[in-house]
């Protein structure tokens, strides 16, 4: 079930934007995609001539380029006929310089003020200068900027070939700062031992926010608390306030908080400095604090630098809760470092866990982890983001649609998908096994070709996964259908509407300002198909599905009941969209205050209250849909039943001959039946049999049947061993089975064992409480004006004001 | 009387050998003032040679300011201050008229030479009188065999030579 759009004031919409406002990227003219360069010069990049006049360059004309993570660059732009208008063409040198890969983006703006430098200093690299004698300056510096007027920035690195050689430079230092052009007047030093590699590799790898999905609302907020007092503190000073400190990401396990984490401190530039809560724990008293102690001094003098403690739920237990006093005394320092972090600044603590609630309440107030970030599971659009950048470098065949792919994976976080893709990958090469030789020191290259993972890898990868948020819940991807429920024609349509309608055209209920409904109330007789319509619905609806049986959710310790409701919605919202069934939910939504029904500690009470509540909070953009069924509706606590609730009251009443035709068609689906047996024969001669009366007619008939078949092979078997000790020939009809079909006498015999499991009185009373509630759907056959003179038997016709009239005759 | 005989003519020569060093001491010494007038002379007509060079440029110059060029021909100048210069051109114009663009700007330097990289070239604008003067200005240099001298400028030259949106570069000559 996707989601429902409601009505959203001008102001919500506002705020929505703003609280992603961060995130966009600006469509400008100048931001283009990188592609690989066909002249290989360090200084020049080339673009369509279209774009060079878009821009307003000149062939030749110093620009500067910004990558990735803040770096910048200057270059010499060309035009290249043979360039897309949205590309732009470097080569390996350049790019390394901006962090960028082909089909990244770059921004290219003009460079008006790049002035001559008066003096620039490079040094060579050590390992390409090794085992060189001879003058650098005159076999390649020189050559490399005479009359070449090439843009220099500082800290950039080129490369110089002479003498067959390559040789590496960087740019240490360029007057004017930060970036000059060479010209014949610019003094070259070179003087100075050569640059390590090892100080100068930086990893191509580092995560940046290009390999989050799914996060988006998330990464938002991330960057107004963090980045933001990072790299502007003057703009909270300027406003009188004081930045965050301290966030707190949390959610399931495998959703990407610690990947958040990393990917901002490469994003912002910051010291990172990464604490696994079990990590500080020692068994050495004052050893722990003073782990704590040194990760906060190492980040006070590396700032701007963040902070991450991951697990922090195994280090600041709520204190009240732990049994041990060393967990309290971490605890204790925790919350005196964050205090005194308070007074400095650039340092940002942000602590992720999977259970928010059981830290310590201290460490969530103002001043320290008061932000709070929910990394929950993302929903089908987030799958697919995540999806992409998984498959991002993985060969997919062209049948692969990641987009169905994301709709199916419910409740699958970003964990589940890395390991999604994974094995879908790892299938792609078992089913190339047979290809490859394993005592071979390569692999064909035509095998590695053809290589690609395929829409069936992935298929086959997830039936061997399932999410893990869920799995300690018992949840089910139900297999019953429509076409499995027999009759009950008029519930499924209503059902329906009521399910697939807010899907379909959810702009009419913008229109009319409705909140589309979020939970049904199934009543009537037992056996009457109650389960099986839940279960069919989430098939329809492709949502997951968690049933609970009332007395699950009781247990004898006090609270925990309704900690198991709790979880229970937990669930359920997790596993969105989620349909959450509550069989006999009698047992736990009595009416309250029924004191003297015996229930000392009112813990039913109490987990009614909590099931409210629950309910209450839910919203429609949680996408779960609540079913609750029930045999006593007339015990069921008002309160449940009101509009926002289970406000939808549907009857499901005995099957009518039509209906009981079906359950018997369906029950007998795949059961073979003799050509004379007549179904609505047996349909009208079953009034007031429930669907599992008539179920167990059908299983006792085929019971019947199997019965009489093995008497009959018994006693088959018994004459042909007699006629084989008399020495008689076999004859050929022995093979013949004995009871091919299900006959009438079967049917006949199970009928004398029928009854009914709703007596008349019952039917009766579940009438008169659905006119009670105004909610009947016209299934009651018995309601009829007194005195009404038309032969019409319809019984939902409207009363006409005539027969108004004659009630008072 | 021949002791004091002697004696008078020891003192004779003495007085001889004393008047000769005192004139070889006042030649010297009025060599040495005729060289450094002769040389303070040249300075100051160098002096004034360069002022009425540089005066002949900025006159030039003025004679110039408000002067505009149109045409399809479009190239842009960088300065070693780093300022930029858009120009237009008709392709049919002499090199002279590029000239009179690139000095016109004040953040051209007096003595300048312009080259462009794309293509890689020597750009040859120079008029008549500047090249005299720029000779002039440079001669010791010349004489020292300094490579800087600006070539000798052909005039039949057209801008037409130069491609369309090219840039060049004025660099400062000292």
């Amino acid at each position: 079930m996707a989601s429902v759009p409601t009505h959203q004031s001008e102001k919500e919409k506002k705020n929505d934007e703003l609280s992603t406002a961060i995130l966009k990227d600006k469509v400008k003219p100048n931001r283009l995609i990188v592609d690989q360069s066909e002249q290989d010069d360090n200084s020049v990049i080339a673009v369509s001539q279209a774009k060079m006049d878009e821009l307003g360059l000149f062939r030749g004309d110093a620009v500067i380029l910004k990558g990735k993570k803040r770096k910048e660059s200057v270059a010499i732009i060309v035009s290249d006929e043979s360039c897309p208008n949205e590309k732009v063409r470097m080569n390996r040198v350049v790019r390394n310089n901006l962090r960028i890969r082909l089909g990244d983006v770059v921004s290219i703006t003009p460079a008006p003020n790049l002035s001559y430098g008066t003096r620039i200093h490079v040094l060579p690299i050590d390992d390409t200068i090794e085992g060189l004698t001879g003058n650098l300056f005159d076999v390649f510096l020189k050559p490399y900027f005479l009359e070449a007027y090439r843009p220099l920035h500082k800290g950039d690195i080129f490369t110089v070939q002479a003498a067959m050689r390559t040789v590496e430079f960087k740019v240490v230092e360029t007057e004017p700062a930060p970036a000059c052009i060479v010209s014949p007047d610019t003094m070259i030093h070179y003087e100075g031992d050569p640059i390590k590699r090892e100080e100068e590799e930086e990893s191509m790898n580092d995560i940046g926010y290009d390999d989050l999905g799914g996060v988006r609302k998330q990464l938002a907020q991330i960057k107004e608390m963090v980045e933001l007092p990072l790299r502007h503190p003057q703009l909270f000073k300027a406003i009188g306030i004081k930045p965050p400190r301290g966030i707190l990401l949390f959610g399931p396990p495998g959703t990407g908080k610690t990947l958040i984490a990393r990917a901002v401190a490469n994003e912002t530039g910051s010291f990172f400095f990464l604490i696994n809560g079990p990590e500080v724990m020692s068994k050495m008293s004052g050893e722990s604090e003073s782990n704590l102690r040194k990760a906060f001094e190492e980040c006070e003098k590396n700032q701007p630098a963040i902070l991450f403690i991951d697990e922090i739920d195994a280090i600041a237990p709520k204190r009240e809760k732990t049994n041990g006093e060393v967990e309290r005394r971490i605890v204790s320092q925790l919350l005196t470092l964050m205090d005194g972090v308070k007074g400095r600044s650039n340092l940002v603590v942000i602590a992720a866990t999977n259970r928010p609630n059981s830290i310590d309440g201290a460490l969530r107030r103002f001043g320290r982890f008061d932000r709070e970030i929910d990394i929950g599971i993302p929903d089908a659009v987030g799958r697919l983001e995540i999806l992409r950048i998984h498959t991002k470098n993985m060969k997919l065949a062209d049948d692969v649609d990641l987009e169905q792919i994301a709709n199916e994976c419910h409740g699958f976080v970003g964990a589940d998908l890395a390991s999604l893709c994974s094995e879908a990958a790892l299938q792609q090469i078992r089913e190339k096994m047979e290809l490859i030789d394993l005592e071979d020191d390569q692999i064909d290259a035509e095998v590695l070709n053809s290589l690609a993972v395929t829409m069936e890898n992935f298929r086959f990868a997830q039936g061997k996964s399932s999410p893990s948020a869920l799995r300690e819940a018992v949840v089910e991807t139900p297999n019953t259908t429509w076409s499995d429920i027999g009759g009950l024609q008029n519930v499924k349509r209503e059902l329906q509407e009521l399910v697939q309608y807010p899907v379909e055209h959810p702009e009419k209920y913008l229109k009319f300002g409705m909140q589309p409904s979020r939970g049904v109330l199934f009543y009537g007789p037992p056996g009457c198909g109650k389960t099986l319509l839940a279960k069919a619905i989430a098939n329809e609806c492709q949502a997951n599905f968690i049933s609970i049986k009332g007395p699950e959710l009781l247990t004898m310790w006090f609270g925990e009941s309704e900690a198991n409701v709790r979880d229970v919605f937990d669930k359920a919202r997790a596993a969105a969209p989620c349909v959450l069934f509550f069989d006999e939910l009698d047992s736990i939504a009595k009416a309250r205050g029924g004191g003297a029904g015996g229930d000392g500690g009112g813990a039913s009470d109490r987990v009614i209250n909590q099931v409210l509540t629950e309910m209450d909070g839910m919203n429609a953009k949680k996408n779960v849909f609540i079913i609750g069924a029930t045999n006593r509706p007339d015990i069921i606590d008002p309160a449940v039943l009101r509009p926002g609730r289970l406000d939808q009251l549907i009857y499901i009443p005995l099957p009518d001959e039509a209906s009981r035709h079906q359950i018997l068609k369906a029950s007998l689906r795949k059961t073979p039946l003799s050509k004379d047996l007549d179904l609505t024969f047996l349909a009208k001669n079953t009034v007031g049999f429930s669907g599992a009366d008539l179920t167990e007619i059908c299983q006792r008939a085929c019971k019947l049947a199997i019965r009489e078949s093995i008497e009959k092979e018994i006693r088959i078997e018994k004459e042909r061993q007699d006629r084989q000790a008399r020495g008689e020939e076999l004859m050929e009809d022995d093979a013949v089975d004995p009871v091919p079909e299900i006959t009438r006498a079967h049917f006949e015999e199970a009928m004398k064992f029928a009854r009914r499991s709703v007596t008349d009185n019952d039917i009766r009373k579940y009438e008169m409480f659905a006119q009670t509630l105004q909610q009947s759907r016209g299934f009651g056959n018995n309601f009829k004006f007194p005195g009404e003179q038309r032969g019409s038997d319809a019984p939902s016709a409207p009363v006409p004001a005539q027969d108004d009239d004659d009630l008072y005759n | 009387m021949p002791t004091n005989n002697h004696v008078q003519k020891e003192k004779f020569a003495e007085d001889r050998a004393l008047l000769s060093q005192q004139n070889k001491e006042y030649a010297e010494s009025l060599a040495k003032d005729i060289a450094k007038k002769e040389e303070k002379d040249k300075i100051r007509f160098e002096a004034e040679q360069k002022e009425l060079r540089k005066k002949t440029i900025q006159d030039y110059r003025e004679k110039l300011k408000g002067t505009v060029s149109q045409g399809p021909l479009r190239l842009l100048v960088r300065y070693p201050n780093g300022s930029r210069l858009i120009l237009s051109f008709s392709p049919s114009q002499p090199m002279t008229s590029l000239f009179d663009a690139i000095i016109l700007n004040p953040a051209c330097p007096d003595y300048f030479s312009v080259r462009s990289v794309y293509p890689r070239a020597e750009i040859h604008c120079y008029p008549a009188w500047y090249h005299t003067i720029f000779n002039a200005e440079f001669k010791d240099e010349t004489e020292k065999g300094a490579n800087n001298v600006a070539k000798e400028t052909n005039e039949v030259k057209c801008l037409e030579t130069i491609p369309n949106n090219s840039i060049l570069y004025v660099n400062l000559i000292q």
